[in-house]
């Protein structure tokens, strides 16, 4: 069953109106192209500079489940917030203090229906209807794709999956940012602090990440970029052999976390999704999870977003089955899985401590730049940045529920931040000691399936008292993380 | 294709160049034919969808389909599709909607000792 785009709108007034205190709807600066409203939701506790992440559904409108989805993720959060109780995703459950977290230290902001005329037209008039209900001067033939839309490559048309012609279900639009309904996503990109962002779509069972309109190379930096290439053609970009560079920390990050995310999703009841650059689907320009990307590389005043595509649900031999099938009740188990993961993988918990209780992120900035520029060079380098970004956020629950871990990993945070600043300084016996202490508390109140990873620390923990922070690092780039034996 | 039902017959009549005219579409996959040759199918404007087992499927009125075949592909049609509204069963009645908030700010409220009240 779908709900209707009055009924979405009714739930998300209601969300607002019975948890204010964490939960803010607001009207996006752009109605419809019909007049309706569109709106965001925003879920997070307190207030003061806190990660985000976007996740948009419904952009292209046949796609019936992903809205419903959001919402209902939405409602089970909160419930799950307010009670203490787990949200149980088939046979994945997600801890009532899992879930209390992300709504404490990130501001989740959703739009759940994006493109609310394309879910009324498709309710009312064309159950296969994608895009908008813009009316295309000259023409009789209506509406524009709004995942074709965006400033990433506009009007760039490859294999016929992107098309300058009004009448394909594919249509680029006007310009880039013609549509009010992708404006609003833009708006929201604008003046948030995104990091993460997902564009839910349906189907094929996929996570997708960029580059959609080239392959990925991670060699050459100096190669052609896409600021470079010309828009608006109406042609393919035209150049025999073209490859989009990324940073190998970018990529290495798409992977790591789409493999997360795929995990989370195959753990509910075994759908295992693919994770996917979007050019092995097809080729694509002008998309939302490109354009969140690409921003900083467009213009470097602006921060890095990590964008991706969910492609929920199975293709099940009919397309109209397969965009809305009569039951979408495990899909849409499957998908809000996946964005749990997602918002997990968006926490920052060195960020946080540093933002929350040193009111800077100097030390998060030193040690970001330890992993991006150093780790990331090295197998063993990387193998250490994964079990970090696998386990930070379950260590940041067990430090915030403790007041006395909470300042100890405060002084901890604050101590490795100075030691990256002094080359000639080494790390002290009595730290290394607090270190040790500390990671016996995180161990002991960590759940099961995370103690072997804190483990793998101890090794180095306990050889690095008297070293520098170069050599300690360098120990890192040669030796991973090993398995132990103790815990 | 000429006795297929045409626009007009809709509450939103739009009679376009073509490809609105028809009020069916058609889930096709395209193959190379006589001609054996599939290489210029992506210069041809026809709207596809993903296709878990590789071929060109597409989702393409008649009209379209009739350019395709001019053209020297073979389509092999998979289903038809006419346009028309969602299935109403599978629209959420208010009632429904009503129901289930009911029962979730229902369990908010027995959790929390009133939350929201």
């Amino acid at each position: 069953m779908y709900r209707t785009v009055g009924q979405l709108d009714l739930l998300t007034l209601v969300l607002a109106i019975v948890f204010p205190e964490a939960c803010t709807r607001i009207r996006l600066p752009n109605d419809s192209i019909k007049g309706r409203p569109i709106y965001a939701v925003r879920l997070g506790a307190g207030g003061g500079s806190k990660r985000g992440i976007l996740i948009v559904g419904g952009t292209h409108s046949e796609e019936l489940m992903n809205p419903d989805a959001i919402i209902e993720l939405l409602f089970g959060m909160v419930l799950s917030y307010v009670q203490g109780t787990d949200i149980v995703l088939g046979n994945r459950r997600w801890e009532a203090a899992e879930i209390r977290l992300m709504i404490d230290v990130l501001d989740i902001w959703t739009v759940p229906c994006a493109n609310p005329d394309g879910r009324d037209f498709v309710m009312t008039e064309d159950d296969l209807w994608r895009k908008n209900r813009r009316t295309n001067p000259g023409i009789d033939c209506k509406g524009v794709d709004l995942n074709r839309n965006c400033e990433i490559l506009w009007g760039v048309v490859q294999d016929s999956h992107t098309s300058c012609d009004a009448c394909n279900m594919a249509y680029v639009g006007s310009g880039a940012f013609s549509e009010p309904e992708t404006r609003n996503i833009k708006h929201l990109l604008d003046t948030q602090r995104i990091d993460t962002f997902v564009d839910v779509h349906s189907y094929s069972e996929l996570v997708l990440y960029p580059w959609g309109h080239a392959p990925t190379q991670t060699t050459d930096p100096d190669a052609q970029r896409f600021t470079g290439l010309p828009t608006g053609t109406c042609a393919p970009i035209g150049r025999p052999g073209y490859q989009e560079y990324m940073t190998p920390r970018d990529e290495f990050r798409f992977q790591t976390v789409a493999g997360r995310i795929v995990d989370a999703i195959a753990d509910v009841r075994g759908r295992r999704y693919t994770p996917e650059p979007g050019r092995d689907l097809y080729a694509t320009t002008g998309t939302s999870k490109d354009y969140a990307y690409s921003r900083h590389i467009a213009n470097s005043a602006l921060r890095k977003t990590y964008g991706f595509t969910f492609e929920t649900g199975p293709f099940t031999g009919d397309l109209g089955e397969s965009f809305h099938p009569k039951d979408p009740t495990l899909i849409k188990q499957d998908a809000k899985s996946g964005i749990l993961a997602l918002i997990q993988q968006t926490i920052c918990a060195i960020e946080f401590i540093g933002v929350t209780f040193l009111g800077r992120t100097r030390e998060a900035d030193a040690l970001g730049a330890v992993r991006d520029d150093i780790l990331m060079t090295t197998e063993p380098g990387r193998g250490w940045i994964s079990l970090l970004e696998r386990v930070e956020h379950r260590v940041l629950a067990v430090v915030l529920a403790d007041e006395a871990l909470t300042r100890e990993a405060t002084i901890l945070l604050e101590r490795a931040g100075a030691l990256l600043e002094n080359e000639g300084a080494v790390l002290d016996e009595e730290i290394v000691k607090r270190g040790l202490v500390f990671l016996d508390a995180l161990v002991a109140r960590a759940p099961m399936g995370m103690r072997e990873d804190l483990e793998r620390v101890r090794p180095q923990l306990e050889q690095a008292a008297g070293s520098s922070a170069r050599v300690i690092v360098e120990r890192l780039m040669r030796v991973g993380p090993q398995t132990t034996t103790k815990g | 294709m000429s006795d297929l039902p045409q626009a007009g017959q809709s509450s939103e009549p739009e009679p376009g160049r073509g490809r609105e005219r028809f009020r069916v579409r058609f889930e096709a996959t395209i193959h190379p034919g006589a001609s054996g040759d599939l290489s210029r199918i992506d210069e041809i404007e026809v709207f596809r969808v993903p296709s878990p087992d590789g071929q060109i499927r597409v989702l393409a009125t008649p009209d379209e389909l009739e350019h395709l075949i001019d053209l020297g592909f073979e389509l092999h049609l998979h289903r038809a599709y006419p346009i028309r509204p969602l299935d109403p069963s599978l629209v959420e009645t208010d009632e429904a909607v009503q129901r289930w908030l009911m029962d979730w700010h229902q369990a908010v409220r027995r959790e929390s000792g009133g939350a929201g009240s």
